[in-house]
């Protein structure tokens, strides 16, 4: 007999009928019988540490060589960290008020409820650093709001000038007045947003010269250039991290896949083959295999593509909503006009409060000096409420200045990818529809959301959505499905429903790794059996029997 | 030939599946023989 497993299978056979059957009745039957066991135990325990330490070789015998690429992942990051700053420093969507990023310091210091006293001052500090960075060191005089934006500001600057960042005597202050004016907050957003509009020339100029730098140091034309070349680095990168069997190893030593499915016979790879690989194909033939995973490839970048479509359908199911009516039926439409009446309210507004200010500020109601305490009270309030006015009124500036960029590319035949463009150019308003699409005031789900859809707008791979039509229902998912069908892909509709998608994705990458790994110089079962010897050696370990 | 002695087998002889089974056998064997085994001040003489 030289099959060990063989041997054992019987031996171990015969072993338990004669431990089942010895007498142990006595305490000398027992003795014999545990005397007997232990003589077993030794000889098993010794035929388990040997297996394990030959199972352990052959294991290790297995681990492939490190693919060596010559592509380096690190270099291409690096570039196209580069130029994606390049691309936001061109985006012709947006102004130099996205580019500085002022919308998002707007949205944020709109949600100081979110946040503690510190983060406030962070976000103030964000505006006052924004100032500087293009030369301009805002004083106390630049704050004239209201009395109370000054009176707080005044206390701010202070401690930020003095660089000691303790804030506490701002606290102080902050508390004093927000009992009469609890609008303060947002009073100090219309003093930057005024601020920055009066400086809007060094701001624009600013970019300029990050735009001009920006584009010599990374060799761009423009910004078409730029999406160019990005493509390009994206194509480069995804071909070099693209799974690798050693990968697909990794994976499967960590648990992350289950090796088993992957073998031969098992339902998953049963179920995978069924779905997507027609009955024609001969699944034993390497060619035939190579051509169907190649399209099955490209379904998995469509799949996913599409899949990030449906997580936004609401966001750009909102968004149709609310312009759907405001398409231009015909070139002989009255323009649009809602932004500069606004601007026009508020400058007339602004003016109105200055007005007001420069009484507080001098002292002198009129032509005389305040007659009493009351006068003082009373243009204060009439300021705090005029500027409360002016607060309502940005809420619609905001609403018509993005209607307005809107309305510049708005026509029946806008594009996903067009809306993808203007939420990703536009952080501050792409943050309010998320809340309204997705009913959520979090300001952690928004900002994930934001990030998520972020990614998404930058994919390069993203074509579906380049020529889907907003203001046109199409069923995605049979296109898609037809798409491949022709491609010799089983593929149904029902397989591409949101619940199903994750499935299928996984039934791809499994056809996929198999192929993978057939080609390669391991194979499944090696792959199998190092998991399991992971599992031994970890058990094995656990028990203290292996150091 | 001592039969009973794991270096008298050709353990690469076996497929990767039996290796696997081999210890999954023993490992349940060595269980089986811990539970038959009797404690003997439970007993009298």
């Amino acid at each position: 007999m030289n099959n060990f497993l063989d041997f054992i299978k019987k031996d171990i056979e015969a072993k338990k009928t004669l431990v089942s059957t010895m007498p142990s009745r006595t305490k000398t039957n027992v003795k014999k019988l545990n005397q007997t066991i232990d003589n077993i135990e030794d000889k098993y325990i010794n035929y388990k540490t040997s297996l394990v330490n030959y199972l352990l070789a052959k294991s290790r015998s297995f681990t492939l060589k490190d693919d060596v690429s010559d592509v380096n992942t690190d270099k291409l990051n690096e570039k196209i960290i580069n130029l994606e700053h390049v691309k936001f420093l061109l985006n012709p969507t947006n102004t130099y008020f996205e580019k500085m990023g002022f919308d998002t310091l707007l949205y944020q210091i709109n949600n100081y409820t979110t946040f503690n006293f510190d983060s406030l001052n962070d976000i103030i500090n964000g505006f006052l650093d924004k100032f500087q960075l293009v030369g301009i060191a805002l004083t106390k005089d630049d704050f004239h709001y209201t009395c109370y934006v000054h009176e707080y500001m005044t206390a701010f600057l202070d401690v930020r000038n003095k660089k000691t960042k303790n804030y506490d005597k701002v606290g102080e202050v902050f508390e004093q007045i927000y009992w009469i004016n609890p609008e303060l907050i947002e009073h100090i957003e219309l003093n930057f947003r005024k601020l920055i509009k009066i400086n809007e020339k060094r701001f624009s100029n600013y970019i300029l010269e990050l735009q001009k730098d920006a584009m010599r140091d990374n060799n761009v034309e423009n910004y078409n250039d730029c999406i160019e070349k990005l493509k390009s680095l994206y194509i480069d990168l995804n071909l070099a991290k693209k799974e690798t069997v050693n990968d697909i190893i990794a994976l499967a030593r960590k648990g992350d896949i289950d090796i088993e499915q992957l073998r031969e016979g098992s339902k998953a790879r049963i179920n995978a083959y069924n779905t997507l690989v027609p009955t024609e194909v001969d699944t034993s033939n390497e060619k035939e295999m190579v051509k169907v995973c190649n399209v099955l490839e490209k379904l998995k970048i469509n799949i996913e593509e599409y899949n990030n479509y449906l997580e936004f359908l609401p966001l750009f199911n909102e968004f149709r909503d609310e312009y759907i009516n405001l398409v231009p039926k015909d070139d002989n439409e009255v323009p649009y006009k809602g932004l500069k009446e606004v601007v026009e309210k508020i400058n007339s507004k602004e003016n109105e409060l200055e007005r007001i200010n420069k009484k507080i500020f001098s002292g002198k109601p009129g032509f005389f000096e305040f007659k009493s305490d009351n006068d003082l009270k009373h243009l204060k309030a009439e300021s705090v409420l005029k500027a409360k006015e002016l607060y309502k009124l940005y809420k619609t500036y905001d609403e018509e200045y993005f209607k307005a960029k809107v309305m510049s590319t708005l026509s029946n035949t806008l594009t996903i990818m067009d809306v993808l463009n203007l939420y990703y150019s536009f952080d501050y308003f792409k943050k309010l529809a998320i809340a309204k699409a997705y009913d959520t005031n979090s300001f952690e789900e928004i900002s994930k959301y934001s990030e998520d859809f972020d990614l998404f707008a930058m994919n390069t791979t993203n074509i579906i959505v380049s020529g889907l039509p907003l203001f046109d229902e199409r069923n995605i998912a049979r296109i898609i499905a037809n798409k491949y069908n022709l491609n010799s892909i089983k593929l149904t509709e029902e397989a591409l429903d949101e619940d199903n998608l994750t499935n299928l994705l996984n039934q791809i990458l499994l056809i996929l790794r198999i192929n993978k790994i057939e080609n390669s110089k391991t194979t499944i079962e090696k792959i199998w059996f190092m998991c399991k010897v992971d599992k031994i050696v970890s058990n094995e370990r656990k028990n203290g029997n292996l150091l | 030939m001592k039969n009973e002695e794991i270096i008298d087998f050709d353990l690469s002889r076996l497929s990767l599946s039996d290796l696997i089974e081999a210890y999954e056998e023993i490992e349940e064997f060595l269980h089986f023989l811990n539970d038959q085994r009797i404690e003997e001040d439970d007993l009298d003489e």
